[in-house]
């Protein structure tokens, strides 16, 4: 394994320090790679959090279906991730068109592969896809039908909203539209006794 | 019914299947089709129990024939029947799935009318997603007991993970809860023939934990059965709910406790490769004692502080506050002629706090305030 190998998406990190980096990369190999050192720990700390972004997003992150079959969202990143974010998703569903706004910059994805980044608004951009697309029949994603499913999920023997929280930082939750129960989030220390 | 309801009905029907894996090393091919995998799977939420839930998971109808005396579904209880037809069931999954709401399908059933005609229904349903809606991501599907060895083969070609619960640790047990279940003929025969079936991800099983007296040494026997024998890739445990209307509504919950005690030493004994024979060593009464059974069994099994720049693997992973990982840093940092100290034990990651009073440092360990009184 590379010096390097453990450390691909520290990079895209927002507070990334080069120096920091280059201090890593000459020290000994084995104990960067076992993180004993208080440089390599905290170098491996950020990899953790940009790789813990870009799952928490891949898992987290809803898509609506325009009628023309594309499917758009609009997100926020700590990180550099839009392209992975956006490769993930075209790998998931290659044959649909995806777009995907941050930062006002949208990144879309076509079927056969193409990617491009542009600064229009997501509802510009997929109003401009639509135009080339037949419109489908088959219905669109149904946020109804996710929260119907997710509430028969519940369990009130089983409730630990502090488990909740650990699990699924509330940021995820309102920052892609995730939406809940009111009750489910409207708590007070009785919940948490 | 609409499909509203069956969602809600059915889906709350099938809640009480655990496993929420969604991990699987199948590739799938071509760029005509919808859906793929994750090697380490993908959460999509968590319930308010702080479950995940990445899988839609559902039974194509509640309506069974069993009398499983701890299930709502059984035919000891009144409910709403619901079913899904498999075209409904493969069109809402669908749409979740564009969403990005799931990472794939657990489909599950009560026995309707007899296993084999219910799961031919549900590979009618898990058919149509692989064939007419191309979708090549993941299918876990539930084995119902009894059922025909050819229906079981063609489940395994279409789906990533095949399971069928045991629900019980033994014959005897089973036969508490149940009198239409037969323990061997009906479950274990179906586990072997998957054992010899190609699955991507294997199998799995449950276990009720408390519908009857057993204890959890009978219950770690079975799984250490379950894991050696049927080559399981995990076994699950469900601390007991008492549910209304069911004849065990009356019966204590399970404390979740006991559950997750289970938990940990299952975990120990596939993944740091501690033998089941020294937890027999910690058990009470047959019980695991209440704490971490990691804790009791370093108290157990190790006969002083264990000496970080020494100890074998074998030992340094008994420690409670060191697992697997941290372990082998310790051994390869030591093979680099790295001195181990606190602050590096803390850097690669051993959890000070609780391994303290159970290892030795450069010569030093914690004392404790016993050792001062006289």
């Amino acid at each position: 394994m590379s010096h390097n190998a453990g450390f691909g998406l520290v990079k895209r990190h927002r507070d990334y320090d080069m120096r920091l980096h280059d201090t890593v990369l000459m020290q000994d190999p084995t104990l960067v790679k076992n993180c004993a050192t208080p440089e390599s720990k905290r170098l491996y700390r950020m990899q953790r959090e940009v790789s813990r972004c870009l799952h928490a997003k891949k898992g987290f992150l809803r898509l609506k279906r325009s009628p023309h079959g594309i499917l758009y969202a609009r997100t926020e990143l700590e990180h550099d991730l839009a392209d992975l974010l956006l490769s993930h998703f075209h790998h998931r569903y290659p044959t649909y068109h995806i777009a995907l706004e941050h930062r006002r910059m949208t990144y879309i994805a076509a079927p056969g592969g193409k990617k491009t980044v542009t600064d229009e608004s997501l509802e510009e951009a997929v109003l401009r896809l639509e135009a080339s697309l037949p419109r489908e029949d088959s219905g669109r994603t149904d946020e109804t039908l996710w929260r119907q499913y997710y509430d028969s999920q519940m369990s009130k023997e089983r409730r630990n909203l502090r488990l909740m929280d650990k699990m699924m930082p509330r940021r995820y939750r309102d920052k892609d539209s995730y939406e809940n129960k009111a009750e489910t989030f409207s708590r007070s220390l009785v919940d948490y006794a | 019914m609409n499909v509203s309801e069956k969602i809600r009905i059915l889906g709350a029907a099938g809640k009480w299947d655990v496993c929420a894996s969604s991990a699987s090393t199948r590739k799938p091919a071509g760029t005509d089709r919808i859906g793929n995998l994750a090697a380490g799977g993908i959460c999509h939420s968590f319930t308010d129990g702080g479950r995940c839930v990445s899988l839609f998971k559902t039974l194509l109808t509640n309506d069974c024939s069993f009398d499983c005396k701890y299930c709502q579904n059984s035919t000891h209880c009144r409910k709403h029947a619901a079913e899904y037809e498999p075209h409904e069931l493969a069109k809402v999954f669908m749409s979740l799935y564009l969403g990005n709401y799931v990472e794939g399908l657990f489909l599950s059933s009560g026995v309707c009318r007899d296993p084999d005609s219910t799961t031919e229904k549900m590979l009618d349903a898990v058919r149509l997603l692989r064939q007419e809606h191309r979708f090549q991501g993941y299918i876990h599907f539930k084995v119902l007991p009894g059922t025909d060895k050819d229906l079981i083969r063609q489940a395994s070609e279409c789906a990533d993970r095949l399971s069928i619960n045991i629900e019980a640790p033994s014959s005897s047990r089973l036969s508490e809860m149940t009198d239409v279940k037969d323990y061997d003929a009906d479950i274990i025969r179906r586990q072997k023939w998957m054992r010899d079936m190609r699955i991507p991800s294997g199998q799995t099983t449950q276990i009720v934990v408390g519908t009857s007296d057993e204890t959890d040494q009978e219950i770690l026997e079975a799984a250490r059965w379950e894991y050696s024998e049927m080559r399981l890739k995990r076994v699950y445990y469900s601390a007991f709910q008492p549910l209304e209307k069911t004849p065990l509504e009356a019966r204590d919950k399970t404390p979740l406790e006991r559950e997750h005690r289970l938990y940990c030493v299952d975990f120990m004994m596939r993944k740091y490769g501690i033998p089941y024979e020294e937890f027999r060593d910690i058990l009470q009464d047959g019980n695991l004692p209440e704490g971490d059974p990691k804790v009791h069994l370093a108290r157990q099994a190790l006969d002083g502080p264990v000496d970080v720049n020494a100890a074998p693997y074998e030992d340094l992973i008994r420690v409670p506050g060191i697992g697997p990982q941290s372990a082998r840093r310790i051994i390869e940092l030591r093979q680099a002629k790295a001195t181990i100290n606190r602050s590096r034990l803390n850097s690669i990651g051993v959890v000070l706090k609780r391994a303290d009073p159970f290892i030795k440092v450069a010569g030093n360990m914690q004392t404790t305030m016993g050792e001062y009184v006289t």
